[in-house]
């Protein structure tokens, strides 16, 4: 079953390595964490749930109902009971049973040094659990909500041996060896020294793993109730997480990396196709210039007799066009003068393909005369232009203005 | 991704900052070959397009341009004796200039010169007289059917007395080629 893309996956101890759970699909076996490692797809989020042996679990009655002045209370107590330094530790604790002004509670520690032994095949190939349990818990799972169960299963060549109290893992142990003989000779002692610790060991049921069949005889002699097997475990309820806050750093950090990789690709792939997109504007726009170009150049010839009269006419436009005489050109510069007379033309040259009238007067003048000339109609076959005035003294100018057929 | 998996936090800056260059850079390019493509592109097109709408437009006008080409076959002059033509051309254009009280001055004939579409054959004066009197000779000097140009005029406001204008003049006949 994926979400979001991501594999759930479960990985814990079998009777002799590992065994591997991918999205609920059967489970497959895998003699160390290396290879049951390969065995997980790329995109899986791995549970790793720890073996017994690897866990440090001790139960402790506690004066307070406060979890987080539990949790300052178990530090305490951890730092005095536990073989290692506290920082050098990964450990979390259940609430088993709360009473009205003290609380009982079972810790897990397992040492970083040991996870670090444990998980380097995980880790040398980049991968990191997203959570790390214990079996144990996993088993209690699996453990109906009421009364007191004692379960057994293989792990790693030893036995695991839990009671589960009301669906809650009250205690675990390991015991060295596989075999009934060994299981037997070391059940009564170690529970006898569960119960003196305030375990239940009353139980209602005995339930062992398929793999720790063998046993099912002699536990039903010693303790003269039926023994169930185990069904296929779940995850574990209770909210223990092992996985040390560096791992959890650097999953935190793949997991952004990851979202960085995927977001780039989502923007590389919109980039890609925006520029695809504009290079396919570009070249319908280029086919559409190339298609009104033929339309055009099949056009032409229709009326190159057209084109060609009218360049006749064009070229003969000075005799025959009453606009470019100069008469008329004269006429126009005349009107334009300003009533008020305080500019005149000093002089007056005109071609075929130019004419320039100079004149003197008052900036205004000048400004009124190329105002009037620009807006004449009569004078829009050719284009004016105007240079720069030059000044004379008592506020007057000299000014060219120069007109060149369109 | 090892090589950057073992990078570190400097190495990983200064690649990502070298990717963001490279990236801005490239964008930067694209964009303006997009842009500056698009541009010229869509200018061509208005431009074609303007041209079709022009060639469309000239349809309406063909009768148009027939007449006029028609007329200029008609009415445009041809040259004959240049000699005698020249002639012509300076009594005429002398007998205009008395007309309108201008005085003529130093005529200099020219040569027929072909030019594509016409052959031209003028003449030079210095001309005097006042603003009417030049303007109403040059007024007549000009008409459609008169295939006269002026290609020359340079006219001056005498200082001493402005109602006087002082002109060069360059007077042509335009004649059909042959």
């Amino acid at each position: 079953m994926k979400q979001n893309g991501v594999t759930p996956a479960l990985l814990g101890p079998d009777a002799h390595g590992w065994r591997v759970s991918v999205g609920g699909a059967a489970e497959q076996s895998a003699p160390t964490l290396g290879e049951a490692i390969a065995a997980l797809p790329a995109n899986a989020d791995v549970e790793l749930a720890l073996p017994c042996q690897s866990v440090l679990i001790e139960r402790h009655k506690l004066p307070s109902t406060d979890r987080t002045e539990l949790a300052d209370m178990l530090q305490l107590q951890l730092e005095k009971t536990l073989p290692y330094p506290l920082e050098d530790v990964s450990h979390g604790f259940e609430i088993l049973s709360q009473g009205e002004n003290e609380s009982t509670v079972i810790t897990f520690a397992a040492s970083r040094a040991q996870l670090d032994t444990l998980c380097a095949p995980m880790r040398e190939k980049g991968r990191v659990p997203v959570r790390i349990t214990l079996q144990a818990l996993r088993v209690a799972a699996s453990c109906p909500d009421t009364g007191t169960i004692l379960a057994l299963w293989p792990e790693q060549g030893q036995t695991a041996c839990a009671i589960v109290s009301d669906g809650k893992l009250a205690w675990a142990q390991p015991i060295p060896g596989l075999g009934p003989d060994a299981v037997l000779g070391e059940l009564p002692g170690l529970l006898l020294s569960a119960e003196l610790q305030g375990v239940p060991a009353d139980f209602s049921e005995i339930r062992i793993s398929e793999e720790a069949g063998d046993l099912a005889d002699g536990l039903v002699q010693h303790f003269g109730i039926p023994v169930e097997k185990l069904g296929a475990l779940p995850r574990a309820k209770a909210a223990l997480d092992l996985l040390p806050p560096a791992w959890q750093a650097e999953l935190r950090s793949r997991a952004r990396g990851d979202t960085l990789r995927q977001n780039l690709l989502v923007a590389g792939v919109i980039w890609l196709v925006l520029i695809a997109g504009a290079f396919g504007y570009l070249a319908w726009l280029k086919n559409r210039v190339q298609s009104v170009e033929r339309e055009h150049n099949a056009m032409k010839p229709r009326y190159a007799g057209i084109e060609k009269q009218m360049a006749r006419w064009e070229s003969l436009a000075p005799v025959i066009e009453p606009k470019r005489y100069i008469t008329e050109v004269l006429h126009r510069l005349i009107s334009a003068i300003p009533e008020d007379k305080s500019m005149f033309f000093t002089s007056f040259s005109f071609g075929p393909r130019e004419w320039v009238a100079k004149g003197e007067g008052t900036t205004d003048a000048r400004f009124a005369l190329v105002t009037k000339l620009k807006a004449d109609k009569e004078l829009d076959g050719f284009e004016l232009y105007t240079p720069p005035e030059q000044p004379l003294k008592d506020d007057k100018v000299t000014f060219t203005v120069t007109g060149k057929p369109k | 991704m090892n090589l950057v998996a073992n990078m570190n936090k400097r190495e990983k800056t200064l690649l990502s900052i070298t990717a963001i260059v490279i990236v801005v850079l490239l964008n930067f390019f694209l964009i303006k070959f997009f842009l500056s493509n698009r541009a010229v592109l869509t200018q061509k097109l208005a431009m074609t397009q303007v041209k079709i709408d022009t060639l469309k437009k000239r349809e309406t006008e063909r009768n148009l341009w027939a007449k006029r080409d028609a007329l200029l076959d008609e009415k445009m002059p041809v040259l004959g004796d240049s000699d005698v033509a020249s002639k012509e051309m300076r009594e005429a254009i002398l007998e205009i200039a008395k007309k309108h009280t201008v005085t003529l001055e130093a005529p200099a004939p020219g040569t027929p010169v072909n030019l594509p579409g016409h052959i031209a054959l003028g003449v030079k004066f210095d001309a005097k007289g006042t603003w009417d009197g030049v303007f109403n000779f040059l007024l007549e000097l000009q008409g459609p059917e008169k295939f006269t140009a002026i290609e020359g005029c340079e006219i001056k406001v005498n200082r001493e007395d402005k109602t006087q204008l002082r002109a060069t003049l360059t007077i042509v006949r335009w004649y059909a080629p042959k």
